[in-house]
This record gives structure tokens, sequence and C-alpha cells, in this order.
């Protein structure tokens, strides 16, 4: 079993950060807010995934942050290519850069089996998304354990485990005075080599303090709900906007534009933009003609469910919903999707 | 763009039956006006809405003028009712977002009032000259490390 | 008043009178959160204290079209706090609402608290205890206490240099990613289309920067230019705690200066700003 002591492992992110971006969870925003606030999201700082500049602006000691790592991977806005006039007057189109190696350190299991979902969308087909693509390949992701679960979460009834190291490439287990290291893939070993780990014998892991589990629905039970009158009621508080698709590691819907940019030294330029969408948008699914095949808001509600147990998983073969928890905490208005897959789990097959 | 060679780019919106009217008299009676102004052409200075103004502002423009028909003088008869009200509170909170008010202005020009047409843009060229170019962050993606 | 509103909504649904009860329950991990009630055997669902702090006026513009063509409108009653009324009065007045398919549930309010029960701010600014209009009134309104809205808030971002209100504005709005909750909690923000979401970038493209999340947020604030009623429902739901309250509250702190006074929700005037002067405003001169 390999060790690496607090201290060491400080030392060993702050000369990392020199030489690569070193994406960590961190705090951010105005410390001074409303404390008793009923919005979590109004009471302090709030965690996020983001570059940092050593060791010291890590937040050591969070729960999850705020937006998954996702926005690491598939950007909320990306450019993807430019269009600007040449000095001979003629298009010239400039291709983003590609992204650099760099290293993604403290993100929790959950986050990192959601990048499964991005990947059999994004790369499982020809051709693959060549940002994407770029972006996952050039980052080592070095997982932080959760000590126990969380409030809300509930990542061991969806098939993960707070401690599981299956979707990382190293994963740190806080144990007494340092950390537990498992190196799990080559990409991983190539990045522990400077780390300085030690061998020990023995070493006492502890065991994380786990969440009631719940029973899923079955895929009859979900083909035999879809046109349920439950959906309406459910549909009923929702406010349609678009928080849980938005905090959500495996929500992946974007839209793509063309829009004319003027720089501020008045340049006009091009450029494709490619952003988040999300379903429990009132227009998501607007064709052309206007046809709105999901023109009510219990239909759009509905979808994220059905995307997340039933579509993902027959599609790409992969757990549609990792159990992180952030949808049932930054839902204003307490749709808590593990009380609907209970409701629905509860239903006799028809 | 350096502070010394600084021309600032000014939208006008004119109304299409006085001031519009009256930056064309100013025109044919050959007055001096400042190069700085784009004009826009409305049907009513009612229909300049908060959008358009800073859809100008953040798409380039240094500064915003708004020129209608002198109240009471309304094609409409009360199209610049809401004007009045809407631009000054606009002024308001972009001051109080942080954004210069003397990069908006809203005045009356009839299609008479050449000289004052003329007046009323050398004097807010020269304001928002003397107020330099307004710097919005246009901040480029974080999308390539 | 937990009793009362139930009993109430009990009549009202075996009347039929109303096809749904709009009112606060408790969900299953204990966070309060809207409730609709379409059964009368359900009412023992519903409660109120001072953890009900949502605006459930915001689900009626919805509920005021037919689900299909051709179907009638059903009434909802819902219950409605005194600032509640306020955004009602404005749905009103903007015909957003049909006044005879809504049954209003006033509710005589304590005020709200805060997660730690501490009085909510917004709270202690208000001298409302009994709402402005209502079908049946539940509960013993408590005293009014005398409290005047100063707009502390809003004085000490003003008071700031120029430069650092923009800093401190950019620096709040940086943490927006467009889920648009706001809008969609705000009641009276009601278009079918928003600006923000138009299919052709006509105002605003779909990027997440700061050009983008500025115009958004400060357009829908001015378009609530005499319709808000500092209810605070688009900063409670906020994911990124951004404090968008004090944008509106700029603007309507600024109406009633300017405006005669006039503060959303409290008469049937509608906004100013789609209205003809009437000589009582003090506009800046701005020229």
């Amino acid at each position: 079993m390999k060790f690496i002591e607090t201290r060491a492992l400080h030392e060993w992110l702050d000369r990392l950060a020199q030489e690569m971006p070193l994406i960590a969870p961190t705090a951010v925003g105005p410390q001074e807010k409303a404390p008793g606030s009923r919005n979590p999201a109004a009471q302090g700082q709030q965690v996020f995934y983001r570059e940092v500049e050593g060791a010291a602006q890590i937040a050591w000691d969070f729960t999850r942050t705020a937006l998954s790592a996702r926005e690491h991977f598939m950007p909320k806005t990306e450019t993807l290519f430019t269009i600007e006039t040449g000095p001979d007057g003629k298009a010239v189109l400039h291709e983003t850069k590609l992204a650099q190696p760099r290293v993604f350190f403290g993100i929790r299991p959950c986050d990192a089996r959601g990048l499964r979902v991005l990947d059999a969308v994004m790369l499982g087909q020809e051709p693959a998304d060549v940002y994407y693509a770029q972006r996952r390949q050039n980052t080592t992701l070095v997982g932080l354990a959760c000590p126990q679960m969380w409030e809300d979460c509930f990542c061991n009834s969806v098939g993960g485990a707070p401690d599981a190291a299956d979707d990382v490439d190293i994963l740190l287990i806080q144990v007494e005075g340092g950390f537990a290291v498992q190196v799990v893939t080559a990409k991983g070993e190539r990045l522990a080599a400077g780390m300085g780990l030690q061998e020990v014998e023995r070493l006492e892991l502890p065991q994380p303090k786990l969440n009631e589990q719940f029973a899923l629905p079955t895929q009859q039970q979900w083909l035999a709900s879809f046109n349920d009158v439950y959906w309406q009621r459910v549909g009923d508080r929702c406010l349609s906007c678009r928080i849980c698709s938005y905090v959500c590691p495996t929500c992946r819907c974007f839209d793509v534009r063309d829009e004319t940019v003027v720089t501020p030294q008045g340049e006009r330029i091009v450029r494709r933009v490619r952003a988040w969408d999300s379903c429990q948008g009132v227009n998501y699914r607007v064709q052309a003609g206007g046809a709105n095949p999901r023109a009510n808001l219990e239909q759009r509600l509905r979808n994220r469910f059905y995307c997340k147990y039933y579509y993902v998983p027959i599609d790409y073969a992969a757990d549609g919903c990792v159990g992180c928890g952030r949808c049932v905490i930054a839902c204003p208005v307490n749709i808590d999707i593990r009380e609907v897959l209970q409701d629905l789990a509860r239903r006799e097959p028809a | 763009m350096s502070g010394d060679g600084f021309e600032p780019r000014i939208v006008a919106f004119l109304c299409n039956w006085c001031s519009y009217a009256g930056a064309d008299t100013a025109g044919v009676s050959r007055l001096e006006l400042p190069p700085n102004i784009l004009p826009v052409r409305v049907m009513c200075s009612g229909r300049v809405s908060a959008e358009m103004v800073l859809k100008a502002l953040l798409s380039g423009a240094d500064g915003v003028l708004v020129l209608g028909c002198h109240i009471g003088d309304c094609h409409y008869g009360s199209g610049n009712h809401r004007t009045v009200k809407r631009i000054p509170l606009l002024r308001r909170l972009m001051t109080y977002m942080g954004i210069e008010p003397d990069r908006l202005r809203l005045d009356w020009v009839s299609g008479a009032e050449a000289g004052h047409f003329a007046k009323i843009t050398t004097e807010f060229v020269e304001a928002v000259r003397a107020l330099g170019p307004l710097s919005l962050p246009l901040r480029e993606d974080l999308d390539t490390g | 008043m937990i009793e009362d509103i139930r009993a109430l909504a009990r009549e009202l649904l075996e009347k039929g009178a109303v096809k749904c009860v709009i009112g606060y329950e408790v969900g299953p991990t204990g966070r309060v959160r809207p409730a609709f009630v379409y059964e009368p055997g359900e009412v023992e669902r519903l409660i109120f204290d001072g953890r009900c702090d949502q605006n459930l006026v915001t689900y009626l513009t919805r509920r005021n079209k037919p689900r299909k063509k051709g179907e009638e409108v059903p009434t909802t009653a819902v219950v409605v706090k005194p600032c509640d009324a306020r955004s009602l009065r404005v749905l009103l007045n903007e015909h957003q609402v049909q006044r005879d398919k809504v049954y209003i549930i006033g509710v005589a309010c304590h005020g709200m608290q805060n997660a730690d029960g501490t009085p909510e701010l917004r709270c202690t600014r208000c001298d409302q205890r009994v709402p402005l209009l209502y079908d049946a009134l539940c509960g013993e309104p408590p005293e009014v206490l005398a409290v005047r809205d100063a707009y502390e808030d809003v004085q000490q971002i003003e008071a700031l240099p120029l430069e650092e209100r923009l800093a401190y504005w950019l620096g709040e709005l940086d943490r927006c990613i467009r889920c648009y909750a706001c809008r969609q909690a705000c009641p009276t923000c009601f278009c079918s289309v928003c600006e923000a979401e138009r299919d052709d970038s006509l105002w605003v493209g779909i990027a997440d920067r700061i050009p983008e999340k500025a115009f958004f947020h400060i357009i829908r604030a001015f378009h609530q230019a005499g319709r808000c009623t500092e209810c605070n429902a688009c900063e409670a739901v906020c994911p990124m705690g951004i404090p968008l309250s004090l944008i509106n509250r700029k603007i309507a702190k600024d109406v009633a200066q300017m405006m005669g006074g006039y503060r959303a929700g409290e008469s049937e005037e509608p906004t100013p700003l789609v209205t003809m002067l009437t000589g009582e405003e003090a506009i800046d001169e701005i020229h």
C-alpha cells in the first residue's frame, strides 16, 4: 500500500502547479454573505473545481462542488473556431488551440464516474469530438475519496461508492497523517512517479459511512409509467429552470451557433460557439415550423428522469446518474430524484 | 486605441418625425457636425428600449444618444412620455452597475432645430471623448486550458 | 392557521369550486416546498409557517392557460402572503391571470424565517401583515411594526466608487450559469419567449460570458421596473448565490423616487413605464 504524508502532498501540489495547470476544489465568491439563508448557495462561499496556484487554495474539507467536473471537459462555453478577415481581405479560419496536459486534483469518485457518460457520447462513435477528446486525454485525474456519504448523496444506490477508484487515474483516501494512494492506471503511474510515495506494509483504510440504499425502478416500471399522471403531479412544482441539468455531472446537451462579435479593437470576427443547453428549456425541442414535441413542462421534466435511467443505459450502456446529489440540493422546489425513483419503484408492474 | 487619438463611437437613435428631420436640416444647412455619430432612425424615441442601448454599448459604442420630439410634440401623442421615464431610469441603473452615466444622453430635437442638433452632438462627443473608450471586459473563453 | 387553511381547502375541493389548491407542504427530507392538492382527502399535507417563503403566484400564469385548445381554464386556489399578493396584483393588472379563475387564500403573515431562525431580511422591511387582496383570510394578523424600507443595501453599493461598482457586479455576475432559475421563479417574468433565449440570438447569444450574462440580468431587471414587488424569489433560487435582488431593488427605489412614489402591486395602476406622464414625476434632468 502506498502512502503520502499531508505535507509532502501539499509540496508536490505546489510544485505541480508551477509545471502545468492544476485544477482542484477551491472556494469561490465573497465570504460575507447570509449564513442563515434558506438558499444554500447564498450562505457563504461555494466550492468549485477551478485552476489553483497551489495547495493553499485547495478546499480540503469540501463535500461536493457546486458544479460538477463536467465544466472542465465540456466547458459552459467554448469557441470551436473563429473566422477573421486576413490581411488580403480573405476570410481566415482559426482553429481553437487544443488542451495542454493538466492535472485534475481532488475529483470525487462520482464526478469521475460521470465522465463515462460524456465519454460514451463524445468519443463512443466516429468521429470523436476532438475538443473533448483532447481535454480528456491530456488530463490526469487524481481522485479524492469521500470520507463518508454526505447528506443527499446516493451513489451507493446507483452502483457507485464514496471511495471507488474505477474512474480515476490515482485515488487518495485520507488516513491518519496523510493519504493512502491507489495508483490505478498507467497515466496515474507516470504522474505518481513524481509524488515521492512511501511504501507501507499495512494501512488501516477507513470505512466510509454509507447512506441507506434504495432500489431503482425496473425497466418494466419505467416503460409502464411513461404516460402516467404522476409526471403531471411532479411537474406541477417544477419551475422549468435548468439548475438540475447544469449542476449534473452527466448532462451533456449543447447548442452550437455562429456569432459575430466585435473585439475591443473594433474588428468583427465570426465565431462558432458551443454552449451548454438543457432539455428543461422550453425551446429545446422546437423544430422548424414551430412544432414542439415537448411543449409541456411535465414532458420536459419526465425526459430528465428517462434520459438518466432509461435512455442512457440502453443507448450507451452506462449509468446515466452517479448519485452525486447536486440536483437534490440545488432544486429550488425540492424535486428530489430519490423520491421520484422510489415512487416509481414502488409501483406494481403493469 | 490610445487616449490621444481616441475618437468616440456614438450610436444616436433619432426619431423619424423630429430628430431625424432635425439632423437632416443640420446637414442641408451645412452646419459642422461631428463625424463620430452613427445615426439609427427609429419611428419614435419611445421605441428605444434598454436592450438597444445596452447592445450598442456592448457592441463597441462608447456612448449612446437618444433624440426625440419635444414632450407634447410626439407624432404619436405620448411615445416620448415613455422615453422620458425609461432613459433616466436606465441611466441610473447603468451608473449603479458601474458605467459612467454620461455615456447615455436623452434630448429633444425638433425638425427645425438644426443648430440644437449640432450643439448636442458636438457636446456629447466631447463629453464621451473626455471619458475615454468604454472598456467592458470581453473575457475570452477559458476553453484552451 | 394551518387548520383554517386545511378546512378551507377541503371545503373548496369538496364543493368543486376549485380544481387544485396550491399551498405548502413538508417534503420527505424535511424541506418545505410548494404543494398541489387535488383531492379533499389530501389537505392534511398542507402546512403554513415561517419556512413557507416561496412565492406561489409564480404558478398561476401557466395554470391560466388551457392545457388543450378549447378546454376551460380551471379555477385554482392559492395560498398568498401579503408580498405574494402584490405579485398577484401585478399579474391581474397586466391581464396575465383571470381574477375569477383564482381563489385567493390570504394568510396573515408573521414574517418568514431564515434557516437559522432569524427573520428574513425582506420581512424586516415589510409593514404588511394582511394581503391587499384575498377571498378568504386565514389567521390573526399580528401587530404591524413601524418599519420603513430605507434601501440600505442599495445605498451601500451606490456609495462605492464607479470602478468598484463595476468590479463588484462583474464578479457577482461572472458566477451566473444562465440556468434562468431567477426568471422562472419570478412571478412577474411571464414572456412566452425570453429575449435571452431567442433562436436567432437577436439580443444575446448562447455563450456564458460576461457580456451575455450582464445583458440578461440588466434587461431582466429592467423589464421588471414597476413590476418587481421585491419578493426576493429570484435571489432565493439562484444556485450561484448572486444577490439579484440588489438590482431589482435599485430599480424599485428609483421608480418610487422618480415616478410619484409608485410601488409595484399596491394599486391597480400598471407600471408607470408604460403610461403617460401625470405631472407628479420627479424625473432626473439628464441633458
